[in-house]
């Protein structure tokens, strides 16, 4: 990040992607405890088995903890992020603003429809987006206002130009997916479109700032 | 910034500057043309793609359409000469052939390359499901071997086609030809079949043309290959190709490695090879 000029990230730890979430997420927090440029995105299960601990539980330790953002990979750890398998864990993220990413390789598109049409308060964010998903994708950002894009593996082309023309700038958000993959393309697809640098700031922080600004990570709603 | 030239790339890089007006000469030495059944394709056509290269400062592209890849070859051929015909300068392209249709390979290349001004060969024997080592694709290695040019040929690992091992015999059965293995491989373990296939082969080339390659693959690649085999290539317009440029760009490479692997190896290739000559077809 220091060498390429990148001053902030949201992060989230491997071994809760491959090994056990909660283990990756007291991982996370001893990762980047102290440190001011990194901020915290957990990864979640369904609360059905407990490994979560209940639904107060998890997010008075997110609030307590600052995390305003959380992944899930429901394909690797099997299960449907869908109302049946997480209705009540999607309810409470959605009544308080959440920042939710999700790897576009970890659900079917109509799930992440049918969760844009259920829950439009959460802030759905796709990552490792595919220059193959250009039609489902165009559709449901036409449809979802609630949905947005990282632009670390928004490889496609063109894309950048097609999404600012048809939605604007407020869809797209700088992403890089370090360590798995490099900040270099997607800096780089920043500095060359061709657009105004308002639109630049949007997608460079601006968009992920208000976001996160949204989420109310109290009861009480508290910001 | 470079010790040695002190270019700055990632300050050229953020500042949006077109490569080659800051003096890195850019070729994409794996690019194709037109929509394609699969996916959505905004503008993919040669008008678009050019002033695409200009902005991102791309002085050419070898390419070979969408649809000599398979779907109608000798129509292919056709739209990738024509548009090598409106830019001349800028685009330069492959010819590719059906091996289903082993009877007209031969005669399919020679009106490529002598009436339509193709020059150089790309294959896909994914797409068209035929192996490498298959006795139609014996044409091409002549064909390639008797016009000294080069061939690039999709491969990924572990296909019955075209993995990265399966173009050993080849190159070493036609010393004289370039194999450049697409996508070297394709995946982690790919990459590791293609660098040990350019290890064994100096006339086996690799291109970095992959969505997804990290850029710890990239510095493997050209540390393991050496950076004088290792070529710059996008998939354009499937992929946006300042992805690729910023990857390359980015990397802890040296200022000399990542000048030869943008554009200085292909554009020794095609002199060497007199590519460009009308001989080659390449005037027409």
């Amino acid at each position: 990040m220091a060498r390429l000029g990148i001053d902030r990230a949201l992060v989230s730890h491997t071994l809760a992607q491959s090994y056990d979430p909660a283990h990756g997420n007291r991982a996370l927090r001893e990762a980047i405890a102290g440190d001011a440029q990194l901020y915290p995105c957990w990864t979640l299960l369904p609360l059905s088995c407990g490994e979560m601990g209940t639904l107060d539980e998890l997010t008075g330790q997110m609030a307590a903890e600052g995390v305003r953002a959380v992944r899930f990979y429901p394909r690797d750890h099997t299960y449907a992020l869908d109302k049946w398998q997480c209705g009540d864990l999607l309810d409470a993220l959605a009544e308080r603003r959440y920042v939710v990413l999700l790897d576009l390789d970890q659900i079917e598109m109509s799930g992440i429809e049918a969760i844009c049409h259920a829950w439009p308060d959460l802030a759905l964010v796709l990552t490792k987006t595919s220059y193959r998903q250009t039609r489902p994708l165009l559709a449901l950002l036409q449809g979802h206002k609630n949905l947005y894009c990282d632009l670390s593996l928004f490889i496609m082309y063109l894309g950048v130009e097609e999404v600012l023309s048809r939605f604007g700038s407020e869809r797209l958000l700088f992403g890089t997916g370090l360590p798995l993959c490099d900040p270099g393309g997607p800096i780089a697809r920043l500095a060359y479109t061709d657009a105004p640098q308002a639109d630049i700031d949007a997608m460079s922080h601006a968009n992920l700032e208000r976001l996160l600004a949204q989420v109310r990570l109290g009861k009480e709603g508290r910001s | 910034v470079s010790e040695r030239t002190g270019f700055d790339w990632l300050g050229t890089i953020k500042a949006g500057t077109p490569l080659n007006q800051a003096g890195v000469n850019v070729i994409d030495a794996h690019a194709h043309l037109g929509p394609y059944f699969n996916f959505y394709i905004p503008r993919p056509d040669a008008d678009t793609m050019v002033a695409v290269m200009d902005r991102l400062g791309m002085n050419k592209a070898c390419i070979c359409s969408i649809p000599a890849c398979g779907a109608d070859v000798p129509r292919g051929n056709e739209m990738t000469a024509a548009a090598v015909r409106a830019y001349p300068d800028r685009l330069i392209g492959y010819a590719s052939v059906n091996p289903h249709y082993p009877e007209r390979v031969q005669a399919e290349l020679a009106r490529s390359f002598d009436e339509l001004g193709l020059t150089m060969i790309k294959l896909h024997p994914t797409i068209v499901e035929y192996p490498v080592s298959g006795p139609a694709y014996e044409p091409v290695w002549r064909f390639a071997s008797e016009r000294h040019t080069i061939v690039l040929s999709h491969t990924w690992a572990g296909t019955p086609t075209c993995s990265p091992k399966h173009f050993e015999p080849l190159a070493k059965a036609y010393p004289d030809v370039i194999f450049v293995l697409g996508h070297s491989g394709g995946t982690p373990a790919g990459y590791v079949e293609a660098i040990d296939a350019a290890g064994k082969y100096a006339n086996i080339y690799l291109d970095l043309c992959r969505s997804d390659m990290s850029r710890t693959w990239v510095e493997r690649i050209v540390n393991q290959v050496g950076a004088e085999r290792v070529l710059w290539g996008t998939d354009f317009p499937f992929i946006e190709p300042s992805y690729l440029i910023g990857r390359l760009a980015c990397t802890t490479l040296s200022d000399r490695a990542k000048r030869q692997v943008f554009g200085d190896n292909m554009a020794r290739l095609l002199e060497e090879r007199d590519i460009l000559s009308p001989t080659k077809g390449g005037a027409l």
